[in-house]
């Protein structure tokens, strides 16, 4: 689907270096610190910026192509729709586009009895959706969302993951997401790419196959714990509690605050408290 | 709403602001009467009013045609040399307009470099007292108002507009066409608007270039004025100058109109 060899970025004193990404599945999940260079690896796939590189969409090398031939469309955080033109128009706006799903897309998207208003009066979570919807129309071989949920209510997150992977399977486009809200509507994605400071630290295939302290971290901090410098996630069914283990403290039920060598780690597990001590059972040891 | 006592301070500073401007403005009304301009009406002064808007509006639309694409183009550039190209834009407005005139005559008369290249192409150019003369001197004077106030309304804003429409098809003409365009449309409106009133008033580098114009031996509207008062005195070029003042306030009304409320571009 997407290949990506040697290439390079340079904002400033940032410098995105990706050696070798290969990602074959249909659905992308790019997670990474604020400033690791999500942003920024989505603007030169589409374009945007120039880089140095090789990038590769279903075989074709669009690297050296302008913007208008890559055929990838992009959702930026700053949406970028038209104010004075109505949901309908703006919807409608892309060139290439697929015909024919416009009345299935528009209600998917929430916006039907608003078709006739200007962007300027949508909300700011309307206006994410109308923008995620003006990509899912267009006839790209590439989609890629940059923070799709940042403005979506709990309910829409799910609405929205659900409209991508809809469409996306419907016409048998790929994408990519980047997030730094994470939650159920995470899962199952067949590729998962944490990026760190520029440069790729792990590319799995699901949730279960995260090795990596930063990309555990940045899906959910409960359970990850670090002893004596190395890091590990603590499997919440083997968690105890006796006389030996670690002094901890209860935070709600079922979360449990542990100092270990003078730092706190979150820990939950539906083992009931019965000692002044946890135990963490089974750890696994995650690179770091 | 109560307002603080900072308000009110600055409502001072705004109405002497408003008062410097508009007081002589009056006063120039008011020192005519409407009997004096209906005789100066026949001067000679409303051809020249006619002459000197339309080579106002010519150099306008030649400005606006140039800061277009100046301002893509620079938009897009970050580099130090095109940074100091770019700081030149307002060079021609610090210098005095005598001065102007005399670089025009250095650069344009068919004795001079550039001039006797245009001759070798065209064996009857002359520079002086010409349409060329004047409309290549007023654009040299007035472009840089269209320059600029497009390019503060064409932001990084606007790029990104073009590229996600880039994104879904459109090629770049076509982007800025049909994207950037009509997000700056006010901008170029009020950019004309500037450059055509800046040209209107010029005086001293016409005095030089193009005392009167030919074929026609017209004056533009300031060396007019100036050699009425020269010639006959203060009450005709008064009259003069009322009329000019009126025809100028009618057409800023109707740019004002046709500009419409300020909204939100992005």
């Amino acid at each position: 689907m997407l290949h990506i060899i040697d290439l390079k970025v340079k904002r400033g004193k940032f410098e995105l270096h990706i050696d070798d990404l290969n990602l074959s599945g249909r659905s992308t999940l790019l997670i990474g610190e604020n400033g690791s260079g999500k942003t920024t690896l989505l603007r030169s796939i589409a374009g945007f910026i120039p880089s140095s590189g090789k990038i590769y969409i279903e075989n074709s090398e669009v690297n050296s192509l302008p913007i208008e031939e890559r055929g990838v469309c992009m959702l930026s955080a700053a949406l970028n729709i038209f104010m004075d033109r109505s949901v309908k128009e703006n919807l409608l706006f892309p060139k290439r586009k697929r015909d024919g799903i416009y009345d299935d897309l528009i209600n998917d998207l929430g916006l039907a009895e608003k078709e006739n208003l200007k962007g300027a009066n949508l909300s700011s979570g309307e206006s994410q959706r109308l923008a995620i919807g003006r990509c899912l129309i267009s006839e790209s071989k590439l989609m890629l969302f940059d923070e799709p949920f940042s403005f979506q209510d709990q309910i829409n997150k799910m609405i929205v993951r659900d409209i991508i992977e809809k469409y996306s399977v419907r016409f048998n486009v790929p994408y990519i997401i980047t997030t730094n809200v994470y939650g159920e509507f995470l899962y199952n994605f067949q590729n998962i790419v944490s990026i760190w400071k520029g440069e790729v630290i792990e590319n799995v295939n699901s949730l279960d196959q995260i090795t990596h302290y930063r990309t555990a971290s940045l899906i959910s901090p409960l359970n990850l714990i670090k002893i004596k410098d190395e890091y590990y996630t603590a499997d919440p069914n083997g968690v105890t509690f006796g006389d030996s283990g670690y002094d901890y403290e209860v935070i709600s039920q079922g979360v449990f605050r542990v100092e270990i060598d003078g730092n706190y780690f979150y820990v939950r597990t539906s083992s009931f408290p019965k000692g002044n001590k946890l135990n963490f059972g089974k750890l696994r040891k995650l690179q770091y | 709403m109560k307002h603080d006592k900072l308000y009110f301070v600055f409502l001072i500073f705004v109405i002497v602001y408003f008062g410097i401007i508009i007081v002589p403005i009056l006063r120039t009304l008011f020192f005519t009467s409407i009997s004096g301009l209906m005789q100066d009406s026949k001067s000679g002064i409303i051809q020249s009013i006619e002459l000197t808007y339309f080579m106002a509006f010519i150099v306008a639309i030649i400005s606006v045609g140039f800061a277009l694409p100046y301002t893509y183009f620079i938009s897009r550039i970050h580099n130090s040399f095109f940074r100091f190209i770019d700081s030149l834009v307002e060079l021609p407005i610090m210098i005095p307009h005598t001065v102007v005139g005399i670089i025009m005559l250095l650069t344009f008369e068919p004795t001079m470099p550039i001039g006797s290249l245009i001759s070798k192409i065209y064996p009857d150019y002359r520079f002086d007292d010409t349409f060329f003369a004047v409309i290549i001197t007023l654009f040299f004077l007035a472009s840089a108002y269209s320059v600029r106030t497009i390019q503060v309304s064409y932001t990084k804003n606007a790029i990104e507009y073009e590229n996600m429409a880039r994104s879904f098809g459109y090629k770049p003409l076509e982007a800025f066409v049909l994207v950037s365009i009509p997000f700056m449309w006010r901008s170029i409106l009020r950019g004309m608007a500037l450059t055509w009133a800046r040209s209107i008033s010029e005086v001293g580098s016409m005095l030089i270039v193009a005392y009167y114009i030919l074929p026609s031996f017209t004056h533009l509207v300031g060396v007019f004025i100036y050699s009425q008062f020269i010639g006959n005195g203060l009450i005709p070029a008064a009259e003069s100058s009322s009329i000019l003042i009126i025809t100028g306030l009618i057409t800023l009304l109707i740019i004002k109109l046709l500009e419409g409320k300020d909204a939100a571009y992005y």
